[in-house]
């Protein structure tokens, strides 16, 4: 049976990925699977030979005289060789499989991050911010137990079966097949119809698992709506009824899990009790040596700690399912944008066209750009200002190449975008936005990412025209303060202001800036814009905003509105026109 | 730190002390099922030992009595009945550990639950939204194993070793002292390398906090990565985390290898031992136990059969041991939550006069328990009826944690405040909020429709007074060209709204309640102007005839109020 799911095609091809790099590690396996076979091999050998031992010395001191010619040296030898044979190869096992198991993990954790980079960001973001990540993390951590949890406790049940049925067969066929049954039983039978009455009530588990974090954020996030509009008590209860849903699933779930210890438990002494049974007539019978009964009888028992890790494994089959699943899926993403076969070399110029630029949203109705007409000369200032949801950022995107026009080109230098290898278009664009991306590292790891080979003159000057040298100097460990992970411990002035040195070390030739001073108060904007002010200096700008101050500076303002564009021209331009953007600002 | 077992690590002995002592008084109301569990548990070991006796009374019958099946017959019933008696408590014990978890679970769960209702959204501010979701569900999720498992296993551990010395003794001494001396120098040996061990997790735990960390930081900052060209070049330090990674754990997980080894290599050096010594003693080459007859078969075999059951239960115990580091850890953060202190609100007072209200502040002072000034200092100011006031000032000033006060999510250390002339304190909060609306920074919608969301305060308002209200916040405005309108879902999975159309759903919300006291935080924070403009027009719509206070930095919202109250460092300074 367990070779039959295991060769449904299903398993195989959610499955089928991640046994593969198993085959590198090939040597540690192999060992791993010896050892464990022999620590088994101990465990079976010390029981069985201890039973016939003492039945036999029995038997011998109850006889006069037979005592004294009774060879007890090698069989003493034996079971304290077993003992220690036992826990040796135990030991050994452990530590190949969990290195082999580390090794592994670590590759699949490089494979994936391979494959997420051409996805950031245009299909990372459909997914819930926080989710996914966190769901790749457990799904690769719960990969980890494929061969140590699942593989390896079955490959040695099988082979423990064998070999332990073949060997018990030589002395009482009987016997060796109650104990192939009984093994059968407590392996391959019951655990996967458990394991299968369990699904239902699991996946039911996890949908009152979301359901009931869906009642905890929201009553976290909304507590002040819940008690103002007096529905506190009508949360509470939701989350109470979610709470109770989820106790009773996991009271099915436990019963379930009893009434398999209880039957495998008692399949294996059911097992036991037959080969007592038969081998009392065959003893009584002369067909069989009373210390071969102790034998058999003791070998078994030890014999069933091989069918002991097998529920655990169908468990785990199941939930390794979806993980690789989940992996697989996003693995299987196309990026949404990739480079060409045979990519040309990035044009020297730095002319930013867009034409005729058509933009749809995956499931939108409506574009988010309709037919773009944009030009952003070298040294050229841009300003594109538009209420939220007028396609701004979507502009932003197609100049990076991380999306790709639906219709129309982006040429850079005169070449089309998508003609180029999308890494190598970034290397012309520096970007500061209202979110600053900040790794868990020092600072001068955040800063140096933007120049590996930076001195740290050259990072103290990024500093200083960035308005943070004053602010690093004081900190007691200087650049190498440690960053906390998102933003923590930086204001989000401090942040942005940051990501200006960054783009300073950059020095690349194009600059968007998208929302920079969002929700910054008076003076920390002042600050940011001072900063910005040095990073703008020489370069082409596209300032993405839906604020209209100090754009009195910028050669062109383009009001975007539904995706197209409602007018253009400079401040005094468009301020003259008294269309849209001098209404906004006059309010 | 998201791992159970690294937070372990980092505690230090009192915190332990401390974390275990919340665990004993939480685990409280499932006594009765915990000690359930332990019985079945125990009756099992007890039916353990009785199978290892019927089963070395058989081999002897049959080895050396030479007895026929006819005459086995009732031993080999009773160990039918034995199996179903086993397969019974393994059910048992299963079932009614669970039944103590979950009751522990269920009732923590609501306990906290209530107690961050109280606290308000101030905390939620401090400390963020996710990590009190994750309190909730997570780290209630976690004491499951302590509860479920380890404890039970805990007292099985002391009590099966037990009663197997208890029935090996009368049978053979010698082979019950073998056990009973081997034991005590199992959890010395395993407490010698569990000490190394230790000293290396702590070590190992924060390089897999690290590694964790390292590895979704990156992953979320792939977009910076790629921009700076750095995302390839994060592979090889990815590669060299987890080399690092894979050696410190398995440093650690040498060491506790070895302890399990150690453990092991007691039991079977014991089941060596037993065996070798029965085996000298049945042949009559010697004769250790002294005082007891001379051993037969099925004492021979009994004690054998019973050495591995000494100690399977420390066995166990051993493999549940990180239910105990997880519930450690959940123990200390959930206490720690449960011990911030939240507003008394022991007040019956009604609201006098409910239909006109006015405010009073004198000298109010809030405090933080750890806070490094006081949020107010000596803060005072009135509202009369109808009258709209702006709080401003810097962020920080405190001007929430006034709008706090007054919807019961914080209490004044020192000072009045007083509504209708009645004290905070003496009033009936769930009265004072029946009369209040409330509009946030960003209004929290919740799973369900438009219309559900503005239903929020009344959930029997007819249709008339719903579209009303909808209308009167310019909700309509957009709902209209929505293909569902007013029951298009919304919320965190339905159909997105803008910052500024959210925030004119919390305003219907408010038109709908038609409470005579209106609070506002920030409402108009993040919007741009064409969205505040809109959400301007329905506040002034909405402030007729009301008590408003509103907290905001936007001078376009100031515009609107009566009076503007300018907070600093705790204080009030009049503005205009």
């Amino acid at each position: 049976m367990m070779l039959k799911l295991l060769a449904k095609p299903g398993l195989l091809r959610d499955l089928g990925p991640f046994l593969k790099p198993l085959g590198r590690y090939k040597l540690w396996l192999a060992a791993g699977f010896l050892l464990s076979l022999a620590t088994l091999a101990g465990s079976v050998g010390l029981l069985a030979l201890s039973g016939w031992f003492i039945t036999a010395t029995a038997i011998a001191g109850a006889a006069a005289g037979a005592a004294l010619t009774f060879d007890f040296f090698s069989p003493g030898a034996s079971i304290r060789g077993f003992a220690i044979l036992r826990t040796a190869a135990r030991y050994g096992e452990r530590v190949v499989t969990h290195e082999a198991t580390f090794r592994l993990l670590a590759d699949l954790r490089l494979w994936l991050f391979s494959k997420a980079i051409p996805l950031a960001p245009a299909r990372l973001g459909g997914f819930r911010a926080g989710d996914l990540l966190s769901r790749l993390t457990a799904d690769i951590d719960a990969l980890d137990g494929l061969y140590l949890r699942v593989l390896a406790p079955t490959g040695i049940f099988a082979v423990a079966t064998l070999i332990g049925c073949l060997l018990m067969a030589l002395v009482s066929p009987v016997i060796a097949l109650v104990a192939f049954i009984g093994l059968i039983a407590c392996g391959i039978v019951l655990p996967p119809l458990f394991a299968m009455a369990g699904r239902k009530p699991g996946e039911r588990m996890t949908r009152t698992m979301a359901s009931l974090r869906e009642s905890a954020v929201e009553g976290v996030q909304g507590v002040a709506e819940l008690a103002a509009y007096g529905a506190a008590n009508r949360q509470r209860a939701e989350l109470a009824a979610a709470s109770d849903t989820l106790a009773r699933q996991q009271q099915r779930m436990a019963h379930l899990t009893g009434l398999g210890a209880a039957l495998t438990g008692l399949a294996g002494n059911l097992a036991l009790w037959a080969a007592l049974f038969i081998g009392a007539a065959a003893v009584s019978a002369g067909t069989l040596a009373p210390a071969m009964l102790a034998l058999l009888a003791f070998g078994l028992m030890a014999l069933f700690e091989a069918a002991a890790p097998m529920p655990l494994a169908f468990q785990m089959l199941g939930k390794m399912r979806s993980a690789a699943r989940r992996l697989t899926a996003l693995a299987n993403l196309t990026p949404a944008t990739s480079a060409p076969a045979k990519p040309l070399p990035l044009p020297a110029g730095n002319r930013l066209v867009f034409s005729g630029v058509s933009f749809t949203h995956t499931g939108a109705a409506r574009p988010a750009l309709d037919s773009i007409d944009l030009v952003l000369e070298p040294g050229q200032r841009l300003a594109l200002i538009g209420p939220s949801g007028a396609g701004k950022s979507t502009l932003g995107d197609l100049a990076l190449r991380f999306r790709d026009p639906d219709a129309g080109a982006v040429t850079l230098g005169g070449t089309d975008l998508r003609q180029l290898d999308p890494d190598a278009v970034l290397t012309r664009f520096a970007v500061v936005s209202q979110r600053t991306q900040l790794f868990a590292a020092t600072l001068r790891e955040n800063l140096a990412l933007a120049r590996p080979d930076a001195s740290d003159d050259e990072l103290w000057q990024a500093l200083a025209d960035a308005q943070l040298e004053e602010w690093v100097r004081a900190l007691p460990q200087g650049l190498d303060t440690v960053l906390g992970e998102g933003e923590s411990g930086l204001s989000g002035g401090q942040a942005r202001r940051l990501a200006v040195a960054r783009a300073l070390l950059k020095n690349a030739p194009i600059l968007i800036l998208d929302e920079p001073t969002t929700g910054l108060d008076a003076d920390t904007e002042a600050r940011l814009s001072a900063a910005l002010d040095r990073l703008m200096a020489g370069r082409s700008v596209l300032h993405i905003t839906h604020q209209l101050a100090r754009l009195e500076t910028m050669d062109e303002i383009v009001v975007l509105k539904d995706g197209h564009i409602a007018e253009r021209g400079c401040h005094a331009e468009l301020m003259a026109a008294g269309g849209h953007y001098a209404r906004l600002k006059a309010a | 730190m998201n791992n159970p077992q690294a937070a372990t690590a980092a505690m230090t002995a009192a915190e332990r002390r401390h974390a275990r002592n919340w665990l004993k008084q939480t685990g409280k109301p499932a006594q009765g099922w915990s000690r359930l569990a332990i019985l079945a548990g125990f009756t099992q070991g007890l039916l353990v030992i009785a199978q290892c006796w019927l089963i070395a009374h058989l081999l002897h019958a049959i080895a050396i009595d030479h007895a026929g099946l006819p005459a086995l017959a009732r031993p080999f019933a009773l160990l039918l009945v034995i199996f179903a008696g086993r397969a019974v408590m393994a059910w048992g014990y299963e079932a009614a550990g669970m039944r103590a978890a979950l009751t522990v679970k269920t009732s923590l769960r609501d306990r906290l639950y209530g107690h961050l209702q109280a606290l308000g959204p101030g905390l939620a501010t401090r400390r963020h939204s996710g990590a009190l979701a994750t309190a909730l569900i997570e780290q209630v999720e976690a004491l499951e194993g302590y509860f479920a498992r380890y404890q039970p296993q805990a007292m099985l551990a002391g009590l099966i070793p037990l009663a197997c010395l208890v029935a090996v003794f009368p049978v053979d001494w010698v082979a019950g002292s073998i056990l009973l001396f081997c034991a005590p120098l199992v959890p010395l040996f395993m407490a010698l390398v569990g000490m190394k061990a230790a000293d290396a997790s702590q070590d190992q735990f924060r390089v897999l906090a690290r590694m964790g960390g390292y590895f979704l930081d990156r992953l979320q900052g792939l977009t910076t990565l790629r921009l700076f060209g750095r995302a390839e070049a994060e592979l090889g330090t990815i590669r060299e985390i987890s080399d690092e990674f894979r050696r410190r754990t398995m440093a650690v997980l040498r060491l506790a290898f070895l302890s399990s080894a150690v453990l092991e290599f007691f039991a079977s050096l014991s089941i060596a031992l037993v065996a070798v010594y029965v085996g000298f003693s049945l042949l009559g080459t010697i004769q250790l136990n002294i005082g007891q007859p001379r051993m037969v078969l099925s004492a021979g075999l009994f004690v054998l059969l019973l050495a591995p059951e000494f100690y399977l239960p420390l066995r166990r115990l051993a493999a549940h041991y990180h239910d105990r580091a997880a519930a450690l850890a959940a123990a200390q953060e959930l206490s720690a939550l449960l011990d911030i202190p939240a507003p008394a609100l022991t007040g019956i007072a009604p609201l006098p006069a409910p239909q006109k209200i006015s405010i009073e502040f004198s000298a109010v002072r809030v405090a933080y328990k750890g806070g490094r000034r006081p949020a107010l200092e000596g803060l005072s100011f009135t509202v009369s009826p109808g009258e709209t006031l702006a709080l401003v000032g810097a962020s920080g000033a405190g001007k929430s944690t006034a709008l706090s006060l007054l919807m019961g999510f914080a209490e004044a250390s020192s000072g009045t405040v007083t509504v209708n002339s009645v004290p905070l304190g003496e009033l009936d909060i769930a009265d004072l909020r029946r009369h209040t609306a409330w509009i946030g920074q960003r209004a929290h919608l919740f799973h369900g429709t438009i219309a559900d969301n503005i239903r929020l305060g009344r959930p029997d308002a007819d249709e008339a007074a719903l579209r009303r209200a909808a209308a009167d916040a310019h909700v309509l405005d957009f709902a209209a060209d929505l293909p569902l309108g007013l029951d298009t879902p919304v919320g965190e999975r339905g159909t997105g709204l803008s910052g500024g159309q959210i925030q004119r759903v919390a305003l219907a919300r408010a038109f709908l309640k038609n409470a005579p006291l209106l609070l506002m935080d920030e409402p108009t924070s993040g919007l741009d102007a064409d969205s505040e403009a809109l959400v301007l027009a329905a506040i002034r719509r909405l402030k007729a005839g009301r008590t408003v206070i509103i907290a905001t930095h936007s001078p376009a919202v100031m515009a609107v109020c009566d009076r503007v109250l300018e907070i600093a460092d705790g204080r009030a300074r009049e503005a205009a």
